[in-house]
């Protein structure tokens, strides 16, 4: 399930620490609009004091239904788009990759589109919205749709990485260890957790929906060899979600157990 | 082997989804679940191993659910298997094989766990799946209740599925 929100109803999603603070950096999230007409903040890295510094995702459905990739440093702001359009009531992947000071590059569903590379530095990083902007200190562009699988990298991600991510493949998959925030926001929980980074996120009014397609770590996977003549034995092996990799075994013609 | 014995587990985080239509990932009480719609038939699909101890006979899907709330009704439920022989089947364009139907009563308190079976004979209703092939499996809501009644409202949701030999 995925966190959906009401612009009508300002609802949003915030963090008051933010996971990544300068280039290089990726921000990635499965994202559905209620409409191609109005622009939505999808997710942002911020200064939360009264400047307009930020990187960030936007579904700009008021400049063509283009995905964009912005920064700004508190004066001037940039805007990648990606290739292609997005359209209402579907889930879309949006990727934003921020290589540089003076490269940033969009991808709709894995498609990029042209790099911006106007020198541009933001400042002062601290915070993390997700379905607003906080545009010197009065929050905007609130979401009127649906965020999951939200993840954040401190490196540049590789077209292929993308172009994994834009088929479903779980932000665990890839690069884990420049994983600096990843929430699947399943929906249940409030505060929302960031898997990666421990990071808690407060939710405001965001409700539960149905999440997008997504190919998750798999859990277990269980063998059972055959049962002996005067005894039982099974064996097992656990591979599981983040790394996690153990062996279990219970052996033994009289249920003897071995780990 | 024995008859009745374990051959597979699959845990939802196993799934591979279909591109459209698929089942949705949610928790439960932070337990991994599928969940199933009421109105669009939507499926969840698995890639398998069938143990090389696996004698060939018939086998049991046993599939365990929850409804998201409903304590009454019925899902119209399917599963069918598509086997991948060494150098002959082709997986961009082999088809499952025709799904076997059963239709359970959703446990009657929100929360307890029905456990549905599915029988399917050895040979072609379980697309001649051999021992040390790879196979793969695919559980599908028949949410209109094409094969049979489903009349439970909201969500199934899919906990786990074994495999035995029947």
């Amino acid at each position: 399930m995925a966190k959906a929100f009401s612009a009508g109803s300002s609802q949003y999603i915030t963090a008051s620490s933010a996971p990544a603070t300068a280039v290089p950096l990726t921000i990635a999230c499965w994202f559905w609009c209620n409409d191609v007409t109005n622009v939505y903040n999808l997710v942002s890295l911020e200064d939360s004091s009264v400047n307009m510094d930020y990187f960030r995702l936007s579904a700009r459905g008021n400049a063509g239904d283009v995905l964009s990739a912005q920064s700004h440093d508190g004066t001037t702001g940039v805007t990648a788009n990606a290739s292609g359009t997005y359209t209402s009531n579907t889930w879309h992947h949006a990727c934003g990759v921020y290589a540089s000071t003076t490269s940033r590059q969009a991808f709709l569903n894995g498609s990029g589109g042209t790099a911006e590379t106007t020198s541009n530095i933001p400042s002062g990083i601290d915070s993390l919205n997700i379905g607003r902007l906080n545009w010197d200190g009065t929050p905007i562009q609130y979401l009127d749709g649906k965020v999951a699988e939200v993840g954040i990298w401190d490196v540049a991600l590789t077209q292929g990485e993308i172009t994994s991510l834009a088929n479903g493949v779980s932000p665990q998959f890839i690069r884990p260890q420049s994983l600096a925030f990843y929430a699947p926001l399943v929906g249940n929980a409030s505060p929302e957790q960031d898997l990666s980074g421990g990071i808690s996120l407060t939710v405001s009014g965001a409700t539960k929906s149905e999440h997008s397609r997504i190919i998750k770590p798999s859990a277990q996977i269980l063998r059972f060899p055959p049962v002996a003549a005067g005894g039982g034995r099974i064996m097992g092996s656990l591979a599981g979600l983040g790394g996690l990799a153990g062996h279990g075994g219970i052996a033994g013609p009289h249920g003897g157990m071995a780990g | 082997m024995a008859s009745n014995d374990s051959l597979c587990y699959v845990n939802v985080l196993s799934n591979e989804p279909p591109a459209s239509n698929y089942a949705t990932f949610d928790t439960r009480n932070s337990i991994p679940v599928l969940d199933f719609d009421d109105t669009t038939d939507e499926s969840a699909e698995f890639g398998l191993f069938m143990p090389r101890h696996y004698d060939g006979g018939g086998i049991t899907v046993t599939v365990g659910w929850m409804a998201t709330t409903a304590t009454t009704g019925t899902i119209s439920l399917d599963v069918a298997f598509k086997s991948v022989s060494d150098d002959a089947d082709d997986l961009d364009t082999k088809a499952y094989a025709a799904a076997n139907n059963a239709n359970p009563t959703t446990a009657s308190v929100s929360g307890e766990v029905d456990y549905a079976t599915i029988t399917f004979t050895d040979g072609a209703d379980m697309d001649s799946i051999a021992a040390g092939e790879y196979f793969r499996m695919k559980v599908l809501r028949d949410a209109d209740g094409t094969t049979s009644t489903d009349n439970l409202v909201g969500d199934m949701e899919l906990l786990f599925v074994e495999i035995k030999e029947t």
